[in-house]
């Protein structure tokens, strides 16, 4: 048997939450929200440690959720009607939300105070510049959006292991730590990329506007793709 | 405190006995959503491999059955019954004297990225079935 398989079915299960966690984030059904994700922890050029934050917020979001759905579970609500619910929850929830919150977003950088904008641009503006709530609040957003693999790992793998395991109760968190750390590593190398190129250039203004547009599409599409999926189901 | 209702929702296919003797019938059955996403499809695909390379001939006489069932669409209801299912799921249905003996097969589930332990895995387990050493 091959590493990650045969740590994912360990005898150690901290262990095998964590590379579940892991190989539900580099799958590629979760691929539109890790895209969006590390874009908004790298946002803030000026200052490394915001994305470090950012991106620590965003893990600390999807433990929320992952410890939510499991206290769900052992409280005896039916399995079959939440995994439902939360494999539906991308389409009928997240990607609507995506698109709203990068139209403000854009919004914020693009519409004059003075045009009447002005209500919906401080809005935009504050859902960008609430770098760590932001964090949170994407990463308890994104765990629910569960696409089906990561469902299949969830409750067929990674629930049953909990229920047998002392350690129990801490592996919804654990496998949320497998499912934000590449956001965290991609978030905080692209943000000290970024960070870097724009300094050479001496253009840290300009970058982090430009990064903020890009953002915005990007959150736009990825609501889009998302509410695409769900049409055609 | 987990009563046996919550365990058989999660473990809620296995079987209803062990089966001990050989299966008259061994079904592999993959339950999939309407909207299929990259490893859905892999997962489909390495298991009709595995049936159709292993179990050519036990495949033509009926004695292995393969089937890719999506579970979202209602005229599927009867067989979503059956085997309870309400996600993507493998299951492997060793039929005894016309009684069901359906396991999930969820240690195949963490194989999803390498074909070759995936498609091991399987053949052993439809072998064990067939044979009756489960």
């Amino acid at each position: 048997m091959d590493l990650t398989g045969a740590m994912a079915s360990s005898n150690i299960p901290v262990v095998s939450a964590l590379v579940l966690g892991l190989m539900t984030a580099l799958s590629p059904c979760t691929l539109a929200t890790n895209i969006a994700a590390p874009g908004y922890v790298s946002r803030g050029v000026t200052e490394r440690r915001y994305a470090v934050m950012t991106g620590a917020f965003y893990t600390l979001g999807r433990m929320v959720s992952y410890s939510a759905i499991g206290i769900i579970i052992v409280a005896g609500l039916e399995i079959p009607g939440v995994a439902s619910f939360l494999q539906d929850f991308g389409g009928q929830v997240l990607g609507p939300l995506l698109i709203v919150i990068g139209v403000l977003m854009l919004i914020a950088n693009r519409i004059p105070l003075d045009l009447g904008g002005g209500r919906l641009s401080s809005i935009g503006a504050k859902v960008a510049d609430r770098g760590v709530l932001g964090g949170f609040l994407l990463g308890a957003l994104f765990a629910l959006a569960f696409c089906p693999y990561g469902a299949l790992l969830f409750f067929g793998v990674l629930i049953p292991l909990a229920l047998e395991s002392a350690a129990g109760v801490a592996l919804p968190a654990v496998y949320a730590v497998g499912t934000g750390l590449p956001v965290l590593v991609f978030g905080i190398l692209l943000s000290a990329g970024v960070a870097r190129v724009s300094i050479l250039f001496n253009a840290v203004t300009r970058v982090e506007k430009v990064i903020r547009i890009v953002i915005s599409i990007v959150f736009i599409g990825v609501g889009i793709y998302y509410v695409v999926l769900w049409i055609q189901s | 405190m987990v009563d046996i209702g919550l365990r058989d929702v999660i473990y809620h296919a296995s079987p209803v006995g062990n089966s001990t003797g050989p299966a008259d019938t061994v079904d592999v059955v993959y339950f999939h959503r309407t909207v299929r996403c990259a490893t859905c499809l892999r997962a489909e695909e390495w298991t009709r491999y595995t049936v159709e390379t292993h179990f050519a001939a036990e495949l033509s006489s009926g004695k292995v059955t393969f089937q890719s069932i999506d579970y979202q669409d209602k005229g599927n209801n009867d067989i979503v019954e059956r085997y309870r299912a309400y996600r993507l799921q493998l299951f492997i249905n060793a039929i005894q004297d016309g009684t069901d003996h359906i396991e999930e097969a969820t240690d195949l589930y963490t194989l999803l990225h390498n074909k070759e332990a995936f498609v091991t895995a399987l053949k052993s387990k439809i072998d064990e079935r067939l044979n009756g050493e489960s």
